[in-house]
């Protein structure tokens, strides 16, 4: 063996995407030497983005959505399980067949892997929490109380949404705090007139644009949204927030920061002599080598599960069920938001109104139930729910479920049909201890890291919601006057169909909490049993709430930084 | 996975729909900056049969198949088709190429616009069969063929690419009445249904009705594989509805491209056409 300079940092960040991102950031402009890891290939701002601009017919397919049945899912049979797998966005999944984890009960695993993780493909949409949320657990008895409040939190909400440039429309509700939004997005006609027809019919009910991650005004050198559509693609005018428009470069401009891509990490180094954590071990995916590097404070941001592993296979004798285990709560308690329900119909009239431009952003119907407490509407469930949707004109594609042909069917397709609405509720996932990811005993990757097990269903608490989901969206439309509505659950026991995971917010196996007997990190996001190692993407989440989460982790990204600098201030770590 | 694709393919309406906001597929304009000049492959609109021999018989060297022949005066077949040899099918045989040609070009013909024949469509169904459909999905959509081209045979003694534009309406027309049946009965179906092909099981017996001997093939009862949501038509229909408004021609000639600007409420005149 060569004999290497032992290579030290000052952090260290494991995972590129929002979370790692905002990490680096943050522990850059602060003046520490950082050291990010990511597990996939580069992706360069700009240049790499191959799809974007891309007309429908430059793709051999089409842009089809590519099912897993499809030859061409075949290295990629869970990615393919997502509406967003299709064939301008290949690029920016994993492929399973590389990294495969074992499913016990269906559960839908989509990821990235790629300098900027999911931040280039997530769906922006940010929604703040609220005491309604921060409370929620201690309130109604499920899961731990969290260790934070909304107090806690909301500067560091200001603080990235101002950074990050968020559109939105403020409505001055206690539990969906407002920002610090830009100008706010179009609603389209048929849109306005559902608005109407349910704020009538449900006072206290609201529709509104949706809060996103995308710019109406610029910011630096990052452009107003221009409507090309398919954000998912990547965006050379930085418009959205992604680690490689927003964070990265940030972090870069300080001088401070190295990226080192296709670096997967094995495991936490932990030395039980000084009680620290002292580095990572990686393994670099291009030579297959093993290689060791150090920093005094270790962020890891790898995205929930892939943290989680991480976590559980970093064993010592100290930590024999993984570092910062001692609670046993590490692989536990893992979250997603359920959806895959919700309502459809025709909204009548408004034959000469249209829209231009392609929104990249549809409406929002904030939570409603439950709102002086997690069971005060005392409903058959516990927690609430919010919707997702948007309106648009009939375009040529109804043409395939239509009957008719020839001259007619072309006539018809020519002008734009009928408006449609529809709308897909997200809903709250209760903490449940069964839900859970541990490391296989026998399979390996290729690279020797044991495989995460996964075995995670609803609770009845979600399946009894989503029959108000369902319900609630009908009844909304047909009271807004929206005619056909019909509504659908596509949940099916222990098959596809709305399984967990699918709604790609997976949180809460590393959670935080106040005793360290029942929860992994501190209310600053520290492992209780290791301060000098921080958690801070989803795998840190006590309770799920129903609103997007990724706002939420970046707020507690920059809010852990700035704590772990001050406490490497006073040499306390 | 297994019997998924129906469910997963309105999910995936809903999916997209949910991280976006508007289940409409965005395109992006021409004119913005950022967009390098628009490739325009030159498409000819009127060509001749002749002229299109012409041209195959020099691109293959000046010899030309039987098969391939058919299959460029096949390509001619919708009035309006552009047929240069340069692309030889992957999966289909000329003949069947040429059948598709016909199927498309009825389902979508040339009007004041160009039709399914200028918009290739043909190329986008042999590149589907080839890379995306799974194998039975494959199967299921060759014995349709197969049954279609029987049974014109029998009704006409001729091949559907030599009946008349009339003859191959009325012959379509049928194929969609049948496979709409349901739909009509129950009423209108959610639009937009992505392709993905159908891995569900199929009782229907895969190239039945071929070499029946009926006599009167007029009266000759349908299909069960013709029929409904399943039917061998509706896969037909969806690739050249999808082949030919996603095309450059379908998207810049037939319809038009919803340009890169601050989205808004604007007012719409009939005839105007939908955003590609």
């Amino acid at each position: 063996m060569l004999l290497q300079q032992r290579e030290e940092y000052d952090a260290i960040v494991v995972g590129s995407g929002i979370s790692g991102g905002w990490a680096a950031k943050e522990l850059c402009e602060k003046g520490l030497r950082t050291l990010v890891l990511e597990r996939g290939r580069n992706v360069e701002h700009q240049k790499d983005y191959i799809t974007e601009h891309k007309r429908d017919y430059e793709f051999p397919m089409r842009q089809r959505r590519i099912t897993p049945e499809s030859p061409l899912a075949k290295d990629y049979q869970v990615q393919a399980r997502t509406g967003q797998f299709v064939e301008a966005g290949v690029h920016f999944f994993i492929k399973d067949a590389e990294h495969p984890y074992i499913e016990e009960k269906p559960y839908t695993w989509i990821q990235g892997n790629q300098v900027g993780g999911r931040s280039l493909i997530w769906g922006r949409q940010t929604y703040r929490w609220s005491d309604l949320d921060f409370t929620a657990n201690l309130r109604d008895g499920h899961g731990v109380d969290w260790p934070i409040r909304y107090k806690d939190v909301e500067p560091w909400y200001s603080y990235v949404e101002r950074f990050a440039g968020i559109t939105g429309e403020k409505l001055g509700l206690a539990h969906l705090p407002d920002g610090e939004f830009q100008k706010p997005m179009e609603l389209n006609a048929a849109e306005q007139y559902v608005k109407a027809g349910i704020e009538k019919a449900f006072p206290g009910r609201h529709l509104t644009i949706g809060r996103c991650a995308v710019l109406t005004e610029p910011i630096g050198d990052r452009q107003p949204c221009h409507y090309c559509g398919p954000c998912y693609r990547g965006c050379s005018t930085g418009s959205y927030f992604s680690s490689q428009s927003s964070t990265l470069p940030a972090a870069r401009k300080t001088g401070k920061l190295t990226l080192r891509p296709n670096s997967l990490v094995h495991s936490v180094l932990y030395d039980e002599s000084r009680d620290r954590a002292t580095g990572v071990r990686f393994v670099d995916t291009g030579t297959g080598e093993f290689h060791d590097v150090y920093a005094t404070v270790i962020f890891l941001c790898a995205s929930t599960l892939n943290t989680t592993r991480i976590l559980l296979n970093s064993k010592s004798s100290r930590f024999p069920e993984g570092l910062g285990n001692s609670s046993g709560v590490v692989g536990r308690y893992l979250m997603d938001h359920h959806f895959m329900v919700g309502g459809a119909g025709e909204v009548p009239g408004l034959m000469d109104r249209y829209y231009e431009g392609n929104r990249p952003n549809g409406f929002y119907i904030p939570r409603f139930r439950n709102l002086r407490g997690p069971a005060s509407d005392r409903l058959k469930f516990v927690r609430g729910y919010g919707y997702q949707g948007g309106a648009g004109r009939g375009g040529w594609n109804r043409g395939i479920g239509e009957p008719g042909i020839g001259v007619e069917l072309k006539k018809k397709l020519h002008d734009p049909g009928p408006w449609r609405v529809s709308m897909l509720a997200f809903g709250e996932a209760l903490p449940d201890k069964d839900n859970r990811a541990w490391l296989d005993s026998q399979q390996t990757d290729t690279w020797g890291i044991p495989l995460l097990r996964i075995s995670s269903q609803w609770t009845s608490n979600e399946l009894a919601m989503r029959e108000d989901m369902r319900a609630q969206a009908g009844e909304m439309l047909e009271a807004a006057g929206v005619r056909n509505v019909n509504t659908f659950d596509r949940h099916k026991e222990g098959d596809l169909g709305a399984e967990p995971g699918l709604g790609i917010h997976e949180m809460g196996t590393a959670r935080m909490g106040r005793d360290p007997r029942t929860s992994a990190l501190n209310a600053n996001n520290q492992l209780h049993d290791v301060p000098n190692v921080y958690v801070t993407d989803g795998a840190c989440m006590t309770s799920s709430a129903c609103q997007n989460p990724s706002i939420t982790y970046m707020a507690l990204t920059a809010r852990a930084v700035d704590h772990a600098v001050r406490e490497l201030n006073r040499r306390n770590l | 996975m297994g019997p998924q694709s129906a469910v997963a393919s309105r999910r995936a309406q809903a999916t997209i729909l949910c991280l976006t906001g508007d289940a409409a597929p965005r395109t992006l304009g021409p004119t913005h900056p950022l967009t390098s000049a628009p490739r325009r492959p030159e498409i000819p609109t009127d060509i001749t049969r002749r002229e299109a021999l012409r041209r195959a018989a020099l691109l293959l060297g000046g010899t030309l198949s039987a098969p391939t022949i058919a299959a460029v005066l096949a390509g001619c077949g919708d009035r309006q088709g552009p047929a240069t040899a340069a692309w030889t099918p992957r999966t289909l045989t000329p003949e069947q190429n040429a059948l598709i040609v016909a199927i498309a070009g009825t389902i979508i013909p040339e009007t004041e616009t160009p039709g399914a024949g200028a918009a290739q469509v043909d190329r986008f169904v042999d590149t589907m069969l080839t890379d995306h459909f799974a194998a039975d999905d494959k199967e299921r959509f060759l014995s349709g063929l197969a049954r279609l081209d029987a049974r014109t045979r029998r009704r006409h003694q001729k091949a559907f690419t030599d009946l008349t534009p009339s003859e191959q309406t009325a012959i379509i027309t049928e194929m969609d009445r049948l496979a709409f049946q349901e739909a009509m009965i129950a009423g209108r179906e959610p639009a937009g249904t992505p392709v993905s092909p159908r891995s569900q099981e199929s009782d229907v017996q895969v190239g039945q009705g071929v070499g029946q001997t009926p006599a009167d093939a007029a009266a000759e009862p349908p299909d069960p594989a013709d029929v409904g949501p399943e039917s061998f038509f509706r896969m037909m229909k969806e690739l050249a509805v999808v082949g030919y408004y996603t095309s450059e021609v379908g998207q810049t000639q037939e319809l038009r491209v919803n340009p890169m600007k601050p989205y808004r409420d604007i007012p719409y005149t009939p005839g105007t056409p939908t955003w590609a």
